[in-house]
């Protein structure tokens, strides 16, 4: 795939544009006499928190015409960092009001409204708990799948409530076209997630696959491969991943992401992974037979069939969507120029090693191995995937290539100064995370 | 797309998000 401006702005500036809707729809027709500056620009800013909030379930919604023009990293990382913002502006909202006219203080008053003290006394902490439990989950030693129930219903419920308290005070809201409006708005996103949470698992149940293999690579890594049960499988680009479901139900909420590691001409379908969380730690225990569910395929992280070459930087597992990359240039004769970066412990750690070396052989691959712990009679790379590391094993000629990128937070980093450092435009760098909260 | 790009588009989208509400307010009180 390839970035370009023209592909992103449209997507952006609607955004931006639906952002400010609320905000400018609230501003047409009737409005209340003008209250303090402070107090009319709280007033907009919980109409902009709101739709952001709102617009978080689209985001999120995994909707595939979104997915191929960025990526499921680039979307995630926007999720995240506007969810920083929405919560910034919903405490900002009450804040504004109340200093703005202390009166506003009954809006929180049990004895004036008990319901409507609840709902907004819960609706902040829960927006914030909202964005602390995803930045910090594993501090808070949240299990995966609590934490995704959790923030799915905390979500929903600041949305519900703040887009209830809209209408409830009725200021900008008033009369009966605008309360529809904004009360379709509220049923669509209800149905958004209806739809992530039934109706698309509802559709993965018709198409299982099942757990054929079980193949353990080195210590702590693992395969599965997998084929379709009674359907032609998922036709996928190498790069991609799919979000998986290992059980007799797709609707379990145990449903994580994995690139794809197999070749995309092969006809087989393989997932490698690391065992680092609860998921991934029982992948050697999982039985042969074993019914799994498979959404997707998502990503941008795809070599591009008018690119001159690609470099990929990856670190420890990360090296999966490369490697699905690379087995799909073997099966078809591709002969541009690749060169990976590929950064882990030690010597022992090195998945895929031996096919490595094989397709080296193969394609126009140059492989350089980067080890934090390396043999006595090491005479590769050794320490950590750096930007001075960077700078001195990409081949000059590599400008033009494209870059692909994924591994740990620190190697992220450090490709992102290293590539930005030679002139690297982002146009041409995707990346993927595996450790997604 | 660096992670990088995203955080300043970001920055850059609520501060002007931010901007368009108090714009609207200023407008509104005069």
């Amino acid at each position: 795939m390839k970035y370009n401006v023209a592909r992103v702005v449209p997507w952006v500036g609607g955004y931006a544009l639906l952002v400010l809707t609320p905000l400018m729809l609230a501003m047409i027709g009737a409005s209340p006499a003008p209250r303090s500056f402070l107090v009319e620009f709280g007033v907009g800013l919980g109409f902009v928190a709101i739709a952001l909030i709102g617009l978080q379930f689209v985001i999120t919604g995994r909707f595939r015409s979104i997915a191929p023009v960025f990526g499921g990293d680039v979307v995630l990382q926007f999720h995240r960092q506007i969810g920083i913002v929405a919560t910034v502006l919903i405490v900002a909202h009450p804040l504004l009001l109340v200093i703005g006219d202390p009166d506003y203080l009954e809006f929180l008053d049990p004895r004036v409204n008990l319901l409507r003290a609840l709902a907004l006394a819960a609706v902040v902490p829960a927006a914030v708990l909202l964005m602390v439990t995803s930045l910090w989950r594993e501090l808070f030693r949240l299990n995966y799948e609590w934490w995704r129930a959790g923030h799915g219903v905390l979500a929903l419920a600041v949305v519900f409530i703040g887009m209830v308290h809209g209408i409830q005070v009725g200021a900008y809201l008033g009369e009966f076209w605008k309360k529809g409006i904004w009360a379709g708005v509220l049923c669509g996103l209800m149905y958004l997630v209806i739809h992530t949470r039934v109706v698309r698992p509802a559709l993965m149940k018709r198409r299982p696959y099942q757990l054929v293999e079980v193949r353990r690579e080195v210590a702590d890594v693992f395969t599965l491969v997998l084929e379709p049960v009674e359907h032609v499988g998922m036709r996928f680009s190498a790069g991609q991943y799919a979000w998986m479901t290992v059980g007799s139900s797709p609707y379990s909420m145990q449903q994580h992401p994995f690139s794809f590691a197999s070749s995309a001409h092969s006809g087989e379908l393989t997932f490698t992974s690391k065992a680092v969380g609860d998921f991934t730690s029982s992948w050697d225990a999982i039985e042969p037979g074993e019914r799994v569910y498979l959404e997707g395929p998502f990503g941008a992280f795809t070599f591009d069939p008018t690119s001159e070459g690609a470099v990929f930087i990856v670190g420890g597992i990360g090296v999966t969507p490369a490697m699905s990359v690379l087995r799909t240039m073997r099966d078809t004769d591709d002969e541009r120029p690749v060169v990976l970066v590929y950064g882990n412990t030690d010597l022992d750690a090195v998945v895929f090693r031996d096919e490595l070396d094989e397709l080296a052989g193969q394609l126009d691959l140059d492989i350089v191995h980067v080890l934090e712990e390396p043999p006595g009679n090491w005479d590769g790379e050794s320490g950590f995937v750096d930007r001075d590391l960077l700078l001195r094993v990409l081949p000059a000629d590599c400008r033009t290539y494209e870059f692909f990128v994924c591994g740990p937070e620190p190697l992220m980093d450090a490709a992102e100064t290293a590539l930005r450092d030679i002139g690297v435009t982002w146009r041409q760098i995707y990346t993927e995370r595996f450790q997604i909260v | 797309m660096l992670h990088h790009n995203i955080r300043t588009l970001v920055l850059l989208m609520g501060l002007a998000f931010v901007g368009v509400a108090a714009l609207v307010a200023a407008v509104r009180v005069t």
